[in-house]
């Protein structure tokens, strides 16, 4: 299949969970990605996973590496030795550029920064991304998911108004992976037009803050921070998520009205006639105020049925309503099977799977998932050999050394 | 060590004349136009008479409602040029047809239903314009049963399995489902959309006959590929889905002025808190050993929360990380502003805008060593390049031809 990045090759120095995700996107655009690895220092994601612990299988067998390095080849290297960043810097000169999400200095102090792969390949094109970026005086500082989000202020404005800050998780790592994708792509299309190169400094905090960037306005326009608000909107109600069945096994159905079409829809919908009658509930304005006897009433009603069916009744009646998805609900979701969005795979040493389509649906070059993750080191040789046109002599040297560990 | 001086950077913009005709509304499309302009393209806005919705989304410029002084829009619109036009009416259909066929991009945000009713589905747009990048990002995609029915920011998120994820994370079991704050999860589409239509760009430079293509994205799908690896484990892998966030050591703690969030996957990031601590007893067994993190993590969390609770976020934040440990504060979004690290980056640049004044817009999260940052523009006021739009590539129109349709 061809891809937009068809032809390209990457040289991918990532690991964990955002730097990972930002290179496979371009896997999935159909650049050929080699993820440098190590057998010493092991991307912890071919482990455990930061939420759910140790998943307790082999290095092969972890579905956190799977689904963030879809699509990619595996060359095992020492970098510590001279023979190593000596393939490395063979790779450079066959490749278009290199993605790395190491603390800044890192690839330099290994002799391998981007002066350094610049000067074998002039004009290569190279995304680091790190935690808070390349300069500044927290440019050392390190981080992950949770760290990110609470840098950005987006925890300070995740969770009920009378709870606490969110501790966020993986969907961060994964929104700075994309942030480091679309610098990436800048920098190629960039060195497609004009020949030049460059370094592109990403930094994690600024990815999520950049999703945000309209709760700063509203600091500098209000004096103060946003608070927390939960499922809640600053004018509309009902807008919220309610609890549907009983509590030992709940559903959740999140229902928004936004207006006086859609809040008569959602009461001739319901059968909560008592409620358009009511001069309380008569405006926007009104709801909004009386947004917590609201709910109960509208809980009231929930509660007598499934997510499913609530959803199913508004949606019918024109009012914006969902059920509370969780993964597996999603893959059954007949909005979800229809758009075949679930993409079977066969890792190695893993039982069949079902991992998520690539989100971008493009005509002529469409993006594409063509394997699992890679095992580790699994192309070692055939990089070495097939693309560097080493030999296989040479190769059993190398290994011998302790170079491809 | 390569570093790029936000001072002395290249004398070109990425996408300079690249042109792009945007129809959108709210948060994901205009932030796919956004990231577009901020990278230097030419990036013309469409609205409707009435206006994009986000500027009636408060807060507002000035403690008071006006179209102009939106913060959604004015942040999700920075650096485009402004046409207000009438879709409804044939005079305002052929200047957008009129726009498209010297453009490089379509950036729309309508539905199968809407594409119908204004005569622009996708592949008949790009009829007699083989150039064409025809893009669109929408709630559920072009396609399949919830394609056309009605959602917002929040049925959205809850529906993509984003608030079944996150509330993982507040530490309350598998409670009521969260929102993310703001309209990070609708931007999310934006970002997904702006790299569809780059990727297209790279692959119509690729080719000969320069051909463009069509670029769908869905701001649902977008969602829930950023939380793949939940999502995928609670399809795939029932046992390790049942585990709940928090296990081992970890999480969130409270200290003397907020919050502070830590994940540590590494020992020596262990070992570094434990130095920040001053190297305390009960982190060591009786062999004088590090405990075992996962092993003791709740005894440890309980610990470590005795420690911060006496301590501010500032102090603790910068002692432990300059110990390597991953430690964040949960800032407030006033000290993102007004930390010193983004001051040092740039990120956050001036706008001066002719109603809302000068306010601070965040820029993209990537400093480039060789291209320009982003344009110093603000948003359009409603239909403020229409003359200038008119005389530049609409020639030959009356003044009232272009009142007819709306555009003057």
């Amino acid at each position: 299949m061809a891809g937009p990045l068809s032809g390209r090759r990457i040289i991918d120095f990532t690991w964990a969970w955002a730097g990972p995700y930002g290179a496979m996107q371009l896997a999935l655009l159909g650049a050929e990605v080699i993820k440098i690895e190590s057998t010493t220092r092991i991307d912890h994601s071919r482990q455990r996973s930061l939420a759910a612990g140790s998943f307790g299988g082999g290095l092969n067998q972890a579905p956190m590496f799977n689904e963030l390095n879809l699509n990619k080849r595996s060359l095992t290297l020492n970098l510590k030795t001279d023979e190593a960043k000596s393939i490395v810097r063979d790779l450079a000169r066959i490749s278009d550029g290199a993605i790395d999400n190491f603390r800044p200095g890192t690839l330099d102090r290994l002799d391998l920064g981007y002066e350094v792969l610049n000067a074998e390949h002039p004009n290569f094109v190279m995304v680091s991304a790190s935690a808070l970026g390349a300069n500044g005086p927290e440019r050392n500082y390190v981080g992950y998911a949770p760290t990110f989000a609470a840098l950005a202020g987006l925890s300070y404005l995740t969770g009920q108004p009378d709870g606490p800050p969110a501790q966020m998780g993986g969907s961060i790592d994964l929104r700075a992976g994309t942030a480091a994708a679309l610098a990436m792509l800048a920098a190629l299309y960039h060195h497609d037009r004009s020949g030049q190169g460059q370094f592109v400094d990403a930094s994690a905090r600024e990815a999520i803050a950049m999703h945000m960037g309209e709760q700063f306005l509203a600091v500098a326009m209000t004096g103060e921070d946003p608070g927390r608000i939960g499922n809640e909107h600053a004018s509309y109600a009902p807008h919220d998520v309610y609890q549907c069945g009983s509590n030992d096994d709940p559903e959740w159905v999140a229902i928004a009205c936004r207006n006086d079409r859609e809040w008569a829809s959602f009461c001739a919908a319901t059968g909560l006639t008592q409620l358009a009658a009511d001069d309380r509930f008569r405006t926007g304005l009104r709801r909004w105020k009386q947004r917590e006897e609201l709910n109960r009433t509208v809980e009231s009603w929930t509660r007598e049925r499934s997510a499913q069916e609530a959803a199913e009744t508004l949606l019918g009646a024109g009012v914006p309503a969902s059920p509370t998805l969780s993964g597996d609900a999603l893959y059954d979701d007949p909005h979800f099977k229809a758009r075949l969005n679930s993409v079977p795979i066969s890792p190695p040493e893993m039982a069949d799977r079902e991992v998520l389509a690539p989100p971008w649906r493009l005509s002529l070059t469409p993006a594409f998932i063509d394997g699992p993750a890679p095992m580790l080191g699994q192309h070692t040789r055939e990089v070495l050999e097939g693309l560097l046109g080493y030999s296989s002599s040479k190769v059993d040297e190398l290994e011998a050394a302790g170079v491809l560990e | 060590m390569a570093e790029v001086a936000t001072e002395a950077r290249g004398t070109t913009r990425i996408l300079d004349g690249v042109g792009v005709v945007e129809l959108t509304d709210f948060v994901a499309g205009p932030f796919a136009g956004r990231i577009l302009a901020d990278l230097g393209a030419d990036v013309v806005k469409l609205e409707l008479p009435r206006g994009d919705s986000g500027r009636r989304s408060g807060p507002f410029a000035h403690g008071r409602p006006h179209r102009e002084g939106a913060a959604v829009f004015l942040q999700y619109n920075r650096n485009k040029r402004g046409l207000r036009v009438d879709l409804s009416t044939q005079g305002g259909r052929r200047i957008l047809h009129n726009l498209l066929d010297e453009a490089d991009v379509f950036l729309s945000d309508l539905t199968p239903a809407e594409q119908e009713h204004y005569e622009l589905r996708s592949a008949s747009v790009r009829d007699g314009r083989p150039q064409l990048i025809v893009a669109s990002v929408t709630p559920y995609g072009q396609s399949g049963p919830a394609a056309d029915l009605p959602s917002t920011p929040l049925t959205r998120m809850h529906s993509a399995g984003t608030a079944h994820t996150l509330v993982r994370g507040l530490g309350a079991g598998l409670g009521r489902p969260i929102a993310t704050g703001g309209y990070v999860n609708e931007a999310d589409g934006g970002t997904a959309c702006a790299i569809g239509i780059i990727a297209a760009l790279i692959a119509r430079g690729e080719q000969e006959s320069g051909n463009g293509q069509i670029v769908e994205v869905s701001v649902q799908e977008a969602m829930s590929t950023l939380d793949r690896v939940d999502l995928s484990i609670s399809r795939n892998d029932q046992a390790l889905s049942r585990r709940s966030m928090g296990s081992g050591f970890g999480g969130r703690w409270e200290c003397a002025d907020g919050y502070l969030v830590a994940a540590m996957p590494q020992p020596h990031q262990w070992a570094g808190l434990v130095k920040t601590m001053g190297n305390p007893d009960w982190a060591y067994d009786a062999d004088g050993e590090l405990l075992d993190r996962s092993e003791h993590g709740a005894a440890l969390n309980e610990k470590m929360q005795e420690w911060s609770s006496t301590r501010t976020r500032e102090e603790i934040y910068h002692a432990a990380q300059a110990n390597s440990a991953p430690i964040g504060a949960v800032f407030r979004p006033s000290e993102v502003m007004t930390s010193k690290q983004e001051e040092v980056r740039d990120f956050f640049a001036t706008g001066d805008h002719a109603w809302a004044g000068e306010l601070p817009y965040t820029q993209i999260s990537a400093l480039f060593s060789g291209t320009d940052g982003p344009p110093t523009g603000v948003a359009p006021l409603l239909g403020e390049a229409n003359c200038e739009l008119l005389a530049e590539r609409l020639g030959g129109w009356s003044a009232a031809t272009a009142r007819r349709a709306g555009v003057a």
